[in-house]
């Protein structure tokens, strides 16, 4: 899948001001300890998370995640975005809940898949 | 003359519910001299209503009491804060309060959140829920504290829950801060290298007692002209010769 059919696919409102439309999503990742994302999540995974401080951003690019969904509404803090913009990872806003947000990203996911 | 004062800056009293009851002045003061500590913070969390009976009771002890905080941020990240007075230390409580979500302790699931004379005598207890999160970032925080001529130690770094390391995945570029406390558990060459700690940043070790048996880990020694709030801060900047050694 690619970040634009995640953006449609998900409703995801694209806060930093431009993304690599045709850049893949291999999987998804939800965790709010950064310490375990930097342990844990893969390559190409989109990562949702209600943390908003600038430190995402840096998770997200030594990992090389395609992009972070903060989820639940949270505000987004102004640093952070300019940081996402600087390092190009795309930061989308959702208002539903984690849970709802990562069920349907997980069908999405499955969906791309068994159309290849 | 520089003298060396061993110091533990960060003790709980029997205002945070996950303290023993009693982490009262007489035990904790008396338990510190034992020691032969010179120095405690009291830092509570996200309350320092404890701080002042403290002080009072320290007066016959030779042993000084700075006021503190573990202040609990947005992020989850615990953060002790020390201020050189009361008066500066109550109104930062006043604004963290403003910031807590408006929620009742249970006493009996959290445990009881008294509040002492420096007689030790419990003379009220916070009704206010103070093992949470308050609606404050970590940035605001260190922001705050500063402008109000505080010090920001992030607590127990090496944690894997509630540390700015657990939390943020390791320590924010550009966050100004004090110094950083690190638990028993490690020792400070390895805090070093594991959370890429600068040489330029000075590292503490505390008890972060909630017990009173938890007071006898004390290994940081504070080298300072006197025993106040500014000779601590120079030791934290490495200034005028003041400074921090960690022994093991």
């Amino acid at each position: 899948m690619t970040l634009l059919e995640l953006r449609e696919k998900l409703g995801l409102r694209l806060l930093t001001e431009k993304m690599d439309e045709n850049r893949q999503v291999e999987g998804g990742y939800a965790s709010d300890l950064l310490s375990w994302v930097m342990a844990h999540a893969k390559e190409n995974q989109v990562w949702v998370t209600i943390q908003s401080h600038q430190n995402i951003v840096a998770v997200a690019s030594l990992l090389g995640l395609s992009g972070i969904i903060v989820a639940e509404g949270v505000e987004v803090e102004e640093n952070t975005i300019k940081k996402a913009e600087e390092e190009n990872i795309p930061i989308f806003a959702t208002q539903k809940s984690i849970y709802e947000i990562c069920g349907i990203l997980y069908n999405a996911l499955a969906g791309s898949r068994e159309k290849c | 003359m520089l003298k060396q004062y061993p110091a533990d800056l960060h003790i709980h009293t029997c205002l945070s519910p996950c303290a023993d009851d009693d982490m009262n002045p007489a035990n904790i003061l008396n338990m510190a001299r034992l020691m032969g500590t010179k120095i405690i913070g009291i830092c509570d969390h996200n309350s320092a209503k404890n701080v002042k009976p403290f002080q009072e009771a320290a007066k016959s002890h030779d042993i000084l009491v700075i006021p503190g905080m573990e202040v609990e941020s947005a992020e989850e990240v615990h953060l002790l804060v020390f201020f050189e007075d009361m008066s500066t230390m109550l109104e930062w409580q006043e604004f963290v309060y403003r910031h807590l979500p408006p929620r009742k302790n249970n006493p009996d699931f959290f445990g009881r959140q008294q509040i002492v004379d420096e007689d030790s005598n419990v003379i009220d207890e916070e009704e206010q829920m103070l093992l949470v999160a308050a609606s404050l970032t970590v940035d605001e925080i260190s922001q705050k504290v500063f402008d109000m001529g505080g010090m920001l130690v992030p607590a127990h770094i090496d944690r894997r829950t509630f540390s700015l390391w657990g939390q943020l995945g390791f320590i924010p570029e550009n966050l100004r801060l004090s110094a950083i406390e690190i638990s028993r558990n490690i020792c400070e060459t390895e805090a070093r290298r594991k959370f890429s700690i600068s040489e330029g940043i000075t590292v503490i070790t505390s008890s972060d007692a909630h017990r009173l048996e938890e007071m006898v880990f004390q290994k940081t020694f504070l080298y300072l002209e006197s025993p106040s709030f500014l000779e601590v801060k120079k030791a934290f900047e490495a200034k005028e010769g003041r400074r921090v050694i960690i022994r093991e």
